[in-house]
């Protein structure tokens, strides 16, 4: 069957290239016109043939005609579309286009191109943001954050109160492959959560695909969030620049070689620390044989070169890192008659993510583009502690030091082909595929002891590094099959080698659009996805701690298929998209802590002896309105979903509804022009209250000790049986922006939570005086004003 | 023109209006940072009964009780009306009433032996092959229950005891450890679960105490909270060999001490649900006092209720040279 299906494809492949010869092509890349900038997703559209395409990741589009004339029209949002006259009538052509931009977002300029509507799109589920939209929503402390602002989407859910986590359609944070210059990033939090790694100010580009996945794109079960770096401004020197409350920013960009080459370097850094050891020192200062230090910072550093090497070559470096740094030191020092006591304990915890690549694009023919990439993308976790004492007298001196350290991570290193390959206007064919060496540090626990004594203990407890290989192969059509039918069609095939135990997995990709009447589209697509790394985590608590692990010979590979449906249309000229989906998603193999079980538990033993795997489905219905150009722009979504798990070795093996199951989640995101220097925006979400295990019920009973013990057991409701309350907030901002002759600078006032609502961040049980127990919610964030001064020259 | 901020305040005043006084309202939350009171619904009470029996005990310790919810200052209230029977083949081999309570009690919590059952047997328990039932009767309060067990096939073991088999220094310092291997029973089809306890007794002693381990780490093998013993267990795999699980147990010092003592080898087999029983009072401990472990319940075998019958069926071995 697979043999047949496979035979069917090479067939049908050779038969398009035949036909390809009688037609010419219209390739080049599309870029801004004042930096060279390429342009992703812009789209080449040729209306008297009724055919278009739009760029690629890299800007590159390549259309094959019929040998005739042709009038194309090429637009981008925020663009002004542009006529040309192309002329195929005899050879091949070369042809780089370039658009001005047009005032920021303005409807005319934006809106009316129907290549760029909703409903002509055969992919679903896939969403993007401008990123100057997302520059222009209010923000925590000033800090513009990528990854909230995809939770303002349907079908994409935060973890809680203020953290980066997302869970798309009923899924867990590592079921999300996120991908920066197409490299896997494994961390994407800084302090805890709070917020994303991701510097708006250096990124270009970014969407998120939650389901109707193409056949390009595997390893992860939930969604692919694609995030691209600026490439650097190719024609001129230019500087972006933001203060905040809680962190600073400065992204460069110019050319190295005018037209050639280019650079873009950002970086971004806390100064939490900088804020708070006054203030600590102050606390402390009344006690002068003790001193405490905390430290907190966080920073990321994205950097990118780009240099075109010849009209049919370009070469991209990308690098990217980060670094969260939380420590606290005490000092105490005592003199008790002759003898003077001395301790320093040091606390640390750390987390960095650091991913370099170096991509090759190359032209190998007008219809043919092709991508390699050598990637190299690493996470460690750190946290020890370590305690000194020395005893001092006159007559003898001695010490004493135990020193733990945990640590944890993840290393890739990873070698990629891409290659689109457009025979005519009515094929797009992508094939491919990767090779990924994954080196897992499971978590090891360093101890270090020594009182004095003649060989000190230094010794490591936990298992060593793990080491697995994935590779991948695909293959993907997109057809036009009729003039109101589109289908893209795809077979991803993976396979992974661990230790003695190897998978393979065989995965088909559907997607079709089917325009039934003009300006109405109905979508739908199947999607089989496999993933080999697992994240262990505990349920509804992300943090730094949290193990990435290998698909293994007794942990299964985690698997889910996936079919939507819906419609898609626009009205007012293009200007507002409406789309509503409804899917249905069902997962094995996915993974969970038994019970009591945590990161700090059996180091001694494996880390399989702790985790359970069991199953989960997930379905909804999510419904977008979007306007995303003009004065007035934003969006209305609204998801009602389900999502529950079951597991044989947690809630005595029944189902339960995982702890971001969500039945209503609504977002009302508006952007306001007030005037030329005034601008305003809010965003509005409502969320069900997130599901939580409580301590329920208490009962006396016998522990088998060897011998009968009395004991009284508090024990747990079903699991997640319980509900936090509702979360609800409102964030608006106002913009001032001013022109300078050498650019402009901002003013942005934003008040996060703005009408105060104290929504629940954790539940604890607390006895009371008369010795029952009340279970009470706790609150984070209240109304937090912020201030933040952006420049750009 | 007009400063555009005020213009907007003025166009949208009753919404400026609602969230000042949101804002005001909600501020009184910031004090304590508490957002709501999670209201459970009214608890339903649930029968709790505890009772482990194994052949050849001579004092039984059960509790009966009605289940609490977190909220109640009463906690989880005895039941000393109810009636406590436990049979085999028809015939009553335990018997237990509100006269069983008022006794001493086992190890336990100040007070505990107000709060058990206990039952001193004329002759030691005798468990034929086959189901023992326990029917508690709590009536008005519950329904009567009756809780059927099969009683555990007596564990085959296999042992072999190498005294001060091994010698270890550590700064200037030696002793001596035993060498058990044990080997047990895998039987095809059934999930084996077997509870181990090395234990050992000074001479002039009375009580067995738990000693040794596992002479390395040993994924068949691991030390159980629920039962206080080794729990090996073949994890339904039938091709998981559990031959050759090596213990240690210290054997004395250069000094002599510790020589004075006599070991044993105590192999219990438990009924599936007691062993399913001992693996969630593990987690339930692994999960006290840590915020980032997963939440653990005590799992039994009590229908509709909480608790477990709980029946091992063992052998003890004495190690002698």
């Amino acid at each position: 069957m697979r043999a047949a299906w496979i035979l069917t494809l090479v067939l049908g492949w050779s038969a398009l290239l035949a036909q390809a010869q009688s037609r010419h092509t219209v390739s080049g890349y599309i870029t801004d016109a004042s930096s060279g900038e390429t342009l992703i997703g812009a789209t080449v559209w040729v209306e008297s043939m009724s055919e278009g395409v739009a760029s690629n990741v890299y800007g590159f589009y390549t259309l094959t005609l019929p040998a005739a004339t042709y009038e194309v029209r090429v637009s981008y949002l925020g663009y002004t579309p542009q006529r040309f006259q192309v002329d195929l009538t005899s050879d091949d052509l070369k042809f780089n286009i370039e658009l001005q931009p047009g005032l920021a977002l303005d409807e005319a300029v934006v809106t009316g191109e129907r290549e760029n509507r909703i409903e002509e799109q055969v992919q679903m589920s896939r969403m993007e943001i401008p990123i100057d939209q997302i520059k222009s929503l209010p923000a925590i402390g000033g800090e513009v954050d990528l990854l909230k602002s995809l939770q303002l989407l349907p079908g994409v859910q935060s973890g809680g109160e203020g953290t980066s986590g997302l869970y798309v359609r009923g899924g867990s944070p590592d079921q999300n492959l996120m991908l920066l210059d197409g490299v896997p990033l494994y961390s994407v939090n800084h302090l805890f959560g709070f917020f994303s790694v991701f510097n708006a100010d250096a990124v270009k580009n970014m969407s998120i695909t939650k389901g109707g996945f193409p056949a390009r794109f595997g390893g992860r079960l939930s969604s692919i969030l694609e995030i691209n770096m600026k490439d650097g401004n190719m024609r001129e020197f230019h500087g972006d620049g933001n203060i905040s409350i809680i962190a600073s920013k400065l992204t460069l960009e110019g050319p190295i070689v005018k037209d050639k080459a280019s650079f873009m370097v950002s970086a971004r850094r806390t100064y939490l620390d900088l804020l708070l050891r006054p203030i600590i020192s102050a606390a402390t200062s009344n006690d002068p044989s003790t001193a405490v230090d905390p430290a907190y910072f966080f920073y990321d550093l994205n950097g990118k070169l780009n240099w075109r090497v010849s009209p049919r070559d370009r070469l991209y470096v990308s690098a990217f890192s980060g670094l969260d740094d939380f420590g606290i030191s005490t000092s105490n020092k005592d003199r008790d008659g002759d003898v003077t006591t001395r301790s320093d304990v040091n606390f640390g915890l750390d987390w960095k993510n650091q991913i370099q690549a170096l991509r090759w694009n190359h032209e190998l023919g007008p219809r043919m583009f092709s991508n390699v990439s050598l990637t190299h993308s690493i996470y460690n976790f750190n946290t020890g502690v370590d305690f000194r004492e020395e005893f001092i007298s006159s007559t003898d001196t001695s010490s004493t030091r135990f020193a733990s350290l945990y640590r944890s991570g993840i290393e890739d290193y990873a070698a990629k082909i891409d290659v689109d390959f457009a025979p005519n206007a009515r094929h797009f064919i992508r094939f491919g595929g990767n090779l990924t060496r994954h080196q897992f540090s499971p978590g090891a626990l360093q101890f270090e002891l020594d009182f004095g004594q003649e060989n000190p203990l230094d010794t490591l407890i936990g298992q060593g590094d793990l080491v697995s290989h994935e590779q991948y192969l695909y293959l993907e059509d997109e057809v036009d099959v009729a003039e109101n039918l589109s289908v893209n069609v795809g077979l991803h095939g993976s396979m992974l080698s661990v230790e003695d135990t190897s998978y393979s997995s065989l995965q088909p990709r559907l997607a079709l659009n089917w325009k039934f009447t003009p300006g109405w589209a109905f979508k739908a697509s199947y999607a089989n996805m496999v993933q080999y790394v697992n994240l262990l985590t505990n349920e509804g608590l992300s943090l730094p701690t949290d193990l990435w692990l290998p698909s293994t010979g007794n942990v299964r590979p985690q698997r889910s298929w996936q079919a939507a449906a819906g419609l898609a249309t626009s009205f007012d000229n293009g200007g507002i998209e409406v789309s509503l989906e409804g899917y249905y998603k069902e997962m094995d193999g996915l993974l969970s802590y038994k019970e009591g079980g945590s990161f700090l538990g059996d180091l001694q033993g494996d880390w399989e002896s702790q985790v359970t795997q069991g199953i989960g489905n997930s379905y909804g219905v999510e419904a977008l309105v979007q306007k995303k150009a003009g004065r007035t722009a934003g969006w209305i979504g609204y998801t009602l979903s389900w999502s529950n798990r079951q597991f044989d070795d947690l809630n005595s093996g029944a189902w339960f509804p995982f702890t971001y199951d969500r039945r209503h989640d609504v977002s009302v995101v508006v952007t306001q022009e007030l005037s030329d220097i005034w601008s305003a925006s809010m965003a509005w979400v409502y969320g069900t209250g997130r599901a939580v295990t409580l301590t329920e019920t208490v009962f006396n009973g016998l522990q088998y000790d060897g011998y009968p013990a009395a004991t009284e057991w508090e024990v747990p409701s079903s699991r997640n049986a319980y509900r936090m309350s509702p979360y609800h907030r409102l964030d608006i901002s106002f913009t001032r922006t001013r022109p300078e002759s050498d650019g402009n600078r901002a003013l942005i006032f934003s008040a996060y939570n703005a009408y105060n609502n104290l929504n629940p961040f954790f539940a604890l049980a607390e006895r009371q005086a008369d010795g029952s127990t009340d279970i009470i919610e706790y609150g984070l964030f209240p109304i937090i004003p912020s201030i933040a001064w952006r420049f750009h020259f | 023109m007009a400063f555009p901020l005020l213009m907007l305040t003025r166009r949208f005043a009753s919404l400026v209006i609602v969230a000042a006084a949101l804002t005001l309202h909600s501020c009184a939350k910031l004090e304590n940072g508490v957002v709501n009171e999670i209201e459970f619904p009214a608890h339903d009470p649930r029968l709790a009964v505890t009772m482990f029996v194994s052949p050849g005990d001579t004092v039984l310790f059960a509790t009966v009780y009605q289940s609490a919810g977190i909220q109640e200052s009463t906690g989880s209230v005895p039941l000393r009306e109810a009636t406590l029977t436990m049979s085999q083949n028809g015939t009553v081999l335990v018997a237990g009433d509100a006269t069983n309570w008022n006794d001493d009690g086992p190890w336990g919590p100040p007070g505990t032996e107000q709060s058990v059952m206990k039952m001193v047997l004329d002759e030691p328990l005798q468990l034929a092959e086959g189901e023992v039932s326990l029917t508690v009767d709590a009536s008005p309060t519950f329904d009567p229950i009756l809780v059927t067990e099969a009683v555990p096939e007596t564990p085959i073991v296999e042992h072999l005891f190498e005294p001060l088999a091994d010698t270890i220094s550590e700064w200037e310092y030696s002793y001596y450890n035993h060498r058990i291997t044990v080997g047990l029973d895998n039987r095809p089809g059934v999930r084996d679960d077997y509870m181990i306890y090395l234990e050992a007794k000074f001479d002039g002693g009375s009580e067995w105490d738990n000693t040794g381990g596992p002479a390395f780490p040993d994924p068949r093998v691991e030390y159980n909270r629920g039962c206080n013993c080794l729990l090996a267990t073949d994890g339904g795999e039938d091709n998981v060999s559990l031959q050759n699980l090596v213990f240690e147990a210290w054997g004395g010092d250069d000094s002599g001490y510790g020589y004075e003592q006599t070991l044993r080898l105590r192999v219990e087999r438990p009924t599936a649900s007691l062993a399913n029983h001992f693996r969630s009072v593990d987690a339930y401990y692994s999960a006290l006092g840590n915020p980032f472990a997963e939440p653990a319940s005590i799992q039994g075998n009590i229908p509709d209720g909480f608790g477990i019958f709980g029946v091992t069926n063992g052998v003890t071995i004495p190690l002698e040279d």
